[in-house]
C-alpha cells in the first residue's frame, strides 16, 4: 500500500430497501474517502440515509435492504464491488466473501459503535465478560490474558474501578458508561477505522463532552480513523476533519470542516446552519427550512432539494446536479451538488427563472402527499 | 376570557414555593419490609426514597417563557408534573393565580386544568394511536364542556389545526399519518383548545430534526404572542433554551442551582455547574474549537444525594476546608488524588511513585500532609476503601460545600432581573437569600 | 352516477395528488383491531379455526331456531318413539320416521358398523343412545348449548375482568393491591370447586353454570389486561388526557382499554374453548344442563354405563367437544399472531 491511497474509499455506493410501498433508495450513489488518522463526518437529518451508508460499508444491511451497486475498498481489499456484466449488475470476483468480512474485517479492521449502547450489549451477561469474550475471539488470546486486556481497556476509556465494575451487568452502568464500554470494545482490537453511528445522540451534553474528549484522546494515541455519523452540527464542528452532508440518499456537499461552516457551497448546508439555535449567542428569529424531507421512494426530479430550496430556479426542477468539485480545499477539493456553481455545472442557472414560493409549496405538497407524509 | 382572577402581563402567574417530590419504591404493601435473619429475627420497615425534587422555589410571570434546563435525571420533568399536580407533591405549595394547587383536589383541580396545559416530548406516544386527530384536539374541550356541541367543537378544532400550521382537512386522520413535527403541532393544538394561560412544554422539540425544530419553535413563539401564553419550557439543549426563554432556571439533582435572565445566565453564569454545562455544548463553529471544558464523573444517586451543595462531588471549584490553610495548588492536588482513589484509576506501586504522580508540584504540610500520607500508605497496602473514606471525611466533607446548603443572590450584570445562584463561592460579601 | 365516477378516475389519473380515495382509506384502515382482524385472512391456522367455529355456530343457530319454532316442550322430542311431533327437523329426517314405538332400537353403532344390538342404519348415521335417540341429532342440539355457554360465560369473564383489571392497573396503589389480592384469592380456589359451590348455592341449571364459569374466569382477564394497562398508563397520551382535565372514567374507557384490548381478545377466543370444556365437565358431573336436554357433557356422562356394548356412544360427544375447542384455539392462535406487533412488523 502506498502512502497516497486513502484508508477507505467509497465510490458510487447504492443501497436500496425493497418494501411493499416501493423501492426506497436510501443511499443513492455516494462517494467519499477516509484517510489514515482522519475523522470524517456524515451529517444529515433523519431519513437522509446516513446510518444506512455507515452500515453498508461493513455490509451490515439486512433484509429487505440490499447493496445494489458501487464499490467500497479498504486497504486494497474490496468490501463491496459490483460490475456491469452481460447487462446485469453483479458482484465482482474480488469482493470478499461474507465470511471473510465477518472474520477478517469486522471488529479487527473496522469496528462499529451504535447509537443505543443498551441494544449493543447483552443484558444477561456481565459487561466485562462480553468485552473479554470479544477480545478472546478477535485477538485469539487465552482467557486470562483477554481478561487483563479487557480490564485495561475499561480503565483506558475511563470506567471507574474497572476491576470491580468488570462483573457488573449493563443495566448497572449509566448511559455514558455503557457508551464508554462500547468504545472500549471497538478499540479492543486496535482497528484502523471505527464507524460511529450517532454514538452521543442519546447522551447528555456533559457526558457527550466527556465522550468527545475521550475519542479525541484515543484517536491521537492510536491514530485510528473515524467515520462519525451524526445529525448535530455542533459535534461535527467539534471533532470532524472533513464532512459529508447527506440529503435524501445523496452527498450534497463535501468539504473540510472549516470550509463547510465558513465557505458553505450548498444551500441545504447553509439552511441547516441557519435553522439552528446557537448556544453562544442569542438568535431572535430562526430561519427554518420549509417543509420536511420527502421520502426516498419517489425522490423529487432534478435537484432533490429544490422543493425546499430558497434559491431554486426552473433549471433545478429538471437538471440533477452531480456532486462536483467547486472550489479548492486543503487536501481534497470542496465538492457540492448545486447548479448555482455555474462555472462548473454550466446548466444556465442564472439565466433561469426563480421558482416562486407558491409554485414551490405546490411541488412540495405533491411530493409529500400531505405536506409531511408518514415517517414510520 | 373575563375571569375575575385574571392576571396582568408581567405579574406573577405561577409561584412555586419549596416544592418537594420524593418517590418511594412502590413494591406493594409489603414492599418496604425487610427481614433480617442474621441477628436473630428482626423485621424492619423502611423504604428508600428517590429525592427527585427538593425545595424548589421560583415565580413565573404572565407572558414570559421560563426555560428549565438540566441533564436527564435531574428532576426537571418531575418538577413540571408536580407543578401541574399530575404527581402529588411531597411538600411545598404551588400558587396558580393565587390559588394553591397543592391543596385542591378532585373536581376543583380538574376544572382548574383548563387554564394550564402540557406538551410532551415524544410526538409518537403523546397522541393516542387509535384516535383521529380531530377527536384528540376536541377531547379537552369536551372534558370542560367548552364550545357548545360537537359541531362547535369541530369548527374550533379545525380552526386550531390551521393555527398551528396543519391542514384542517386532516381532521379525520390518525396520528401515524403525520410526521414527527406535525404530531407536535397536533399536540400544540390540543393544548390550545381550552384557551389556557399557562403551558408546560416538556422537551417539545428534542425528538425533532434541526430544521423541523426551528419550524415548531417559531410556531410556538407566534402562538405565545397571539394568545398571550406563558410557557414553562423544559429542555436539555441550551441552544434551544437560549433561543426561546426570557429567564432560565438551571437544575441539578433535584434542586435549582441558578436562575437568572437569559442574557445574564448565558453571559455571566455564576454557578460552576452552569459554567460547566455552557462550556460542554459543542458549538457549531469549528473555529470555536478548544473552548470546551469537561465535567468529570457521573451524577450521584438521588436516593442518597450529597450533603450541602449537591454539585460538590463533581465541582471543579470545591472550596477548601478553612482549617488546613491549603494553597490552591495543594488543594487541587488533593482533589485530583481523591478522585483517582475513588475511581481506582491508577496502579499504586510505591509511596514515592504515588507521591510523585499526584503531589509533584505542591505538597500539603501540617495536618493535611499527615492525612495525605496516611491515605497514600493505605493505597499502597491496597486498602482503597479506607483511603477513599479517609480522604472524603477529612477533606471534602470538611468543606463548607458539604456542610451548608447554598442559596445566594448575586448582583446582575445584564438586565435588571434578580440573579439567584446556589454556590458558596458567593458567600463572602453577600447575604443569603433564605 | 357517470359524473361521479369520471371525477374519481380523473383524480386517480392526476398523479402526485393521489392522496384522496384509496390511499386515504388505506391509512384509516390500518389502525384498530378491525384491520388486524382482516390480517388473519392470510393465516391458514386462523382460517381453519374460523371455519370450524362458523360451522358450529351455524349449526347452533339452526338448532336454536328449530327448537324455538317447533318445540315448546323440547325434551320429549328425543323420545322419538313416543310419537310427539316436535323438532320438525329431527323428527322428519333422523328420528325413527315411522314413529313406531316398537321400532326403537337402542345403542346402535354408526351406520357402517355392526355390534351386538344389530347393524347400523343410515337412519341413525352415528348410531343411537341407550334410549334409542339419534346421537347425531343430540350432538346437533348440544352444539347450541356449547356455543351459548362458551360465548356468554366468556363475555361475563371478559367484561368483569377488563373492568377490574383496567381500574386496578390505572389507579395502582391500594386500589390495585385490594383488587388484585381479591382476584388472586379467586384464582387460588380450584375453579371447579368454586363453580360447584356457586351452583349449589344459587341453582343447578345452565344459567348459573354460565355465570359461575364467567366469574371464575375474571382473574384470567383481570390479570392479563392489568399487565397491559400498567404500561399503557405510562404512555404520554394518557398523561396528556389527565393534564387536559379529562375525567378518569373517560380516560379508562377511551384511551386505556382500547389500547390494552388486543391480548384480551386473543384470550377470550381461547377462553371460549376452555369454558365449553368446563361446562361439559360440569354437565358430566351432573351440574349444569339437566337431562333430558342434550348437552355434550351430559351425553358423555350417560354413556359411561354403555362403554362396552357401544363405545361410539362415548366417542361422538368427545369428538364434538374436541373439534370445537380446537377450532377456538386455532382462531385464538391466529389472532395472537396477527395482533402481536413483533410478528407483524
Amino acid at each position: 500500500m502506498n502512502g497516497t491511497d486513502p484508508l477507505l474509499e467509497v465510490r458510487d455506493l447504492k443501497t436500496q430497501f425493497f418494501t411493499a410501498e416501493g423501492t426506497v433508495r436510501a443511499v443513492d450513489g455516494i462517494s467519499f474517502t477516509v484517510e489514515e488518522g482522519e475523522i470524517v463526518g456524515i451529517v444529515g437529518e433523519s431519513g437522509a440515509g446516513k446510518s444506512v451508508a455507515a452500515s453498508s460499508i461493513l455490509r451490515l444491511i439486512e433484509n429487505p435492504g440490499e447493496i445494489v451497486g458501487g464499490e467500497v475498498r479498504y486497504r486494497g481489499e474490496t468490501l463491496v464491488g459490483f460490475e456491469q456484466r452481460d447487462g446485469e449488475l453483479r458482484e465482482r470476483d474480488d469482493m470478499l466473501s461474507n465470511e471473510a468480512v465477518r472474520k477478517r474485517i469486522r471488529g479487527r479492521e473496522i469496528a462499529i459503535i451504535f447509537q443505543d449502547p443498551m441494544e449493543s450489549l447483552n443484558p444477561v451477561f456481565t459487561v466485562g465478560g462480553q468485552l473479554r469474550e470479544f477480545i478472546e475471539i478477535n485477538r485469539d488470546l487465552p482467557e486470562s490474558e483477554a481478561r487483563e486486556e479487557a480490564v485495561d481497556m475499561l480503565r483506558e476509556v475511563g470506567i471507574p474501578e474497572p476491576v470491580k465494575r468488570f462483573d457488573d451487568y449493563p443495566h448497572q452502568f449509566s448511559g455514558g458508561m455503557r457508551q464508554r464500554v462500547l468504545i472500549a470494545m471497538a478499540l479492543a482490537c486496535e482497528p484502523s477505522l471505527i464507524i460511529a453511528d450517532e454514538p452521543t445522540t442519546a447522551l447528555d451534553v456533559t457526558v457527550e463532552g466527556q465522550i468527545l474528549d475521550l475519542v479525541e484522546d484515543l484517536q491521537q494515541k492510536y491514530g485510528t480513523s473515524f467515520i462519525w455519523v451524526t445529525h448535530d452540527m455542533g459535534v461535527v464542528a467539534e471533532i470532524c476533519d472533513r464532512v459529508n452532508v447527506m440529503y435524501l440518499g445523496e452527498i450534497v456537499e463535501q468539504a473540510s470542516v472549516d470550509d463547510l461552516f465558513h465557505e458553505t457551497k450548498h444551500p441545504y448546508t447553509a439552511a441547516l446552519l441557519d435553522s439552528m439555535p446557537r448556544p453562544d449567542e442569542t438568535v431572535e428569529e430562526l430561519n427554518p427550512i420549509e417543509g420536511v424531507m420527502p421520502e426516498a421512494i419517489n425522490p423529487p426530479s432534478g435537484c432533490r432539494f429544490h422543493p425546499r430550496c430558497p434559491d431554486a430556479r426552473e433549471v433545478c426542477v429538471n437538471v440533477h446536479p452531480e456532486n462536483r468539485a467547486v472550489a479548492e480545499g486543503e487536501i481534497h477539493p470542496h465538492r457540492a451538488a448545486c447548479l448555482q456553481h455555474e462555472e462548473v455545472f454550466r446548466a444556465g442557472y442564472w439565466g433561469s427563472q426563480p421558482l416562486d414560493d407558491a409554485e414551490r409549496a405546490q411541488r412540495h405538497r405533491e411530493l409529500t402527499a400531505d405536506g409531511g407524509g408518514a415517517d414510520e | 376570557m373575563s375571569d375575575a382572577d385574571d392576571v396582568a402581563f408581567g405579574d406573577t402567574l405561577l409561584s412555586v414555593d419549596g416544592l418537594t417530590k420524593h418517590f418511594t419504591d412502590d413494591g406493594g404493601f409489603l414492599g418496604g419490609l425487610t427481614i433480617d435473619m442474621d441477628d436473630g429475627f428482626s423485621v424492619a420497615y423502611d423504604r428508600d426514597s428517590v429525592r427527585a425534587v427538593e425545595e424548589v422555589s421560583f415565580d413565573i410571570r404572565k407572558g414570559e417563557t421560563l426555560g428549565l434546563v438540566g441533564e436527564s435525571g435531574c428532576g426537571k420533568s418531575t418538577l413540571a408534573r408536580t407543578i401541574l399536580r399530575l404527581l402529588e407533591p411531597t411538600d411545598g405549595n404551588v400558587y396558580f393565580k393565587g390559588r394553591n394547587l397543592a391543596e385542591i383536589g378532585g373536581e376543583e383541580l380538574r376544572s382548574q386544568r383548563k387554564d394550564m396545559q402540557m406538551i410532551f416530548q415524544d410526538p409518537q406516544s403523546s397522541l393516542d394511536p387509535r384516535m383521529k386527530v380531530g377527536r384528540i384536539v376536541e377531547e379537552p374541550m369536551k372534558a370542560h364542556g367548552l364550545y357548545g356541541d360537537a359541531e362547535g367543537r369541530e369548527e374550533r378544532a379545525k380552526e386550531l389545526l390551521e393555527k398551528v400550521g396543519l391542514d384542517p382537512q386532516h381532521y379525520n386522520r390518525y396520528p401515524h399519518a403525520f410526521s414527527g413535527g406535525q404530531r407536535q403541532r397536533v399536540n400544540l393544538a390540543r393544548a390550545l383548545s381550552v384557551n389556557p394561560d399557562f403551558i408546560v412544554c416538556d422537551e417539545p422539540v428534542s425528538a425533532l430534526d434541526v430544521s423541523i425544530q426551528a419550524q415548531v419553535l417559531n410556531t410556538m413563539n407566534e402562538l405565545q404572542a397571539e394568545f398571550g401564553l406563558t410557557y414553562l419550557f423544559i429542555a436539555h439543549d441550551l441552544s434551544v433554551i437560549r433561543h426561546i426563554s426570557d429567564r432560565v432556571a438551571v437544575m441539578y439533582l433535584g434542586q435549582l442551582v441558578e436562575l437568572a435572565d437569559k442574557e445574564e445566565l448565558f453571559e455571566n453564569p455564576q454557578h460552576p455547574y452552569t459554567r460547566a454545562l455552557l462550556s460542554s455544548i459543542p458549538v457549531p463553529d469549528p473555529r470555536a474549537k478548544g473552548t470546551r471544558g469537561v465535567l468529570e464523573g457521573d451524577v450521584p444517586s438521588p436516593i442518597d444525594p450529597p450533603s450541602g451543595c449537591r454539585f460538590r462531588t463533581r465541582c471543579p471549584e470545591l472550596i477548601a476546608p478553612p482549617e488546613y490553610d491549603l494553597t490552591p495548588a495543594e488543594w487541587e492536588n488533593i482533589r485530583t488524588f481523591t478522585r483517582a482513589v475513588d475511581r481506582r484509576a491508577f496502579e499504586a506501586a510505591s509511596v514515592d511513585a504515588v507521591r510523585e504522580r499526584f503531589f509533584d508540584d505542591a505538597v500539603p504540610y501540617g495536618e493535611a500532609g499527615t492525612v495525605v500520607d496516611e491515605a497514600i500508605g493505605l493505597v499502597c497496602t491496597d486498602d482503597w476503601e479506607s483511603a477513599a473514606t479517609l480522604l472524603r471525611e477529612r477533606f471534602a466533607e470538611q468543606s463548607i460545600c458539604a456542610r451548608e446548603e447554598p442559596a445566594y443572590e448575586v448582583p446582575t450584570e445584564h438586565g435588571d432581573s434578580r440573579h439567584f445562584a446556589a454556590c458558596h463561592l458567593h458567600k463572602t460579601d453577600l447575604d443569603e437569600v433564605h | 352516477m357517470a359524473t361521479t365516477s369520471d371525477t374519481q378516475s380523473d383524480e386517480m389519473l392526476s398523479s402526485g395528488r393521489e392522496e384522496g380515495g384509496v390511499e386515504e382509506e388505506e391509512i384509516e384502515s390500518r389502525v384498530g383491531i378491525s384491520y388486524t382482524l382482516w390480517q388473519i385472512r392470510r393465516d391458514p391456522t386462523a382460517l381453519a379455526g374460523l371455519a370450524i367455529i362458523s360451522v358450529m355456530t351455524a349449526i347452533a343457530v339452526f338448532a336454536y331456531i328449530d327448537a324455538v319454532i317447533f318445540d315448546r316442550l323440547s325434551d320429549y322430542a328425543f323420545f322419538a318413539n313416543m310419537g310427539v311431533e316436535q323438532y320438525w327437523f329431527a323428527n322428519n329426517y333422523w328420528v325413527n320416521p315411522e314413529h313406531d314405538p316398537a321400532s326403537v332400537r337402542s345403542l346402535l353403532p354408526p351406520a357402517w358398523m355392526e355390534n351386538t344390538f344389530g347393524q347400523g342404519t343410515w337412519d341413525h348415521p352415528l348410531g343411537t343412545d341407550h334410549r334409542g335417540r339419534d346421537i347425531l341429532v343430540r350432538l346437533f342440539y348440544g352444539t347450541r348449548i356449547a356455543i351459548q355457554v362458551g360465548f356468554i360465560s366468556t363475555a361475563i369473564g371478559m367484561v368483569g375482568g377488563t373492568l377490574v383489571g383496567a381500574v386496578s392497573g390505572y389507579y395502582g396503589g391500594w386500589i390495585d393491591d385490594a383488587l388484585m389480592r381479591a382476584v388472586e384469592t379467586l384464582y387460588a380456589i380450584p375453579f371447579l370447586v368454586l363453580v360447584i359451590a356457586f351452583m349449589t348455592a344459587f341453582g343447578r341449571d345452565l344459567t348459573y353454570a354460565m355465570i359461575g364459569v364467567g366469574i371464575t374466569t375474571i382473574p384470567v382477564f383481570a390479570r392479563l389486561i392489568r399487565s397491559r394497562v400498567v404500561s399503557v398508563r405510562e404512555e404520554d397520551y394518557v398523561e396528556a388526557a389527565r393534564a387536559a382535565g379529562v375525567r378518569d372514567r373517560n380516560i379508562i374507557l377511551r384511551h386505556v382499554i382500547p389500547n390494552s384490548f388486543a391480548p384480551v381478545l386473543v384470550q377470550a377466543t381461547l377462553q371460549i374453548g376452555v369454558s365449553i370444556l368446563i361446562v361439559a365437565g360440569l354437565s358430566f358431573l351432573g351440574f349444569g344442563v339437566q337431562p333430558p336436554k342434550p348437552s355434550w357433557g351430559q351425553m358423555l356422562s350417560q354413556s359411561r354405563g354403555y362403554m362396552l356394548p357401544n363405545p361410539w356412544f362415548s366417542v361422538w360427544p368427545g369428538v364434538a367437544i374436541l373439534i370445537t375447542v380446537v377450532g377456538f384455539n386455532l382462531l385464538g392462535d391466529g389472532l395472537r399472531d396477527a395482533l402481536d406487533p413483533r410478528v407483524n412488523n
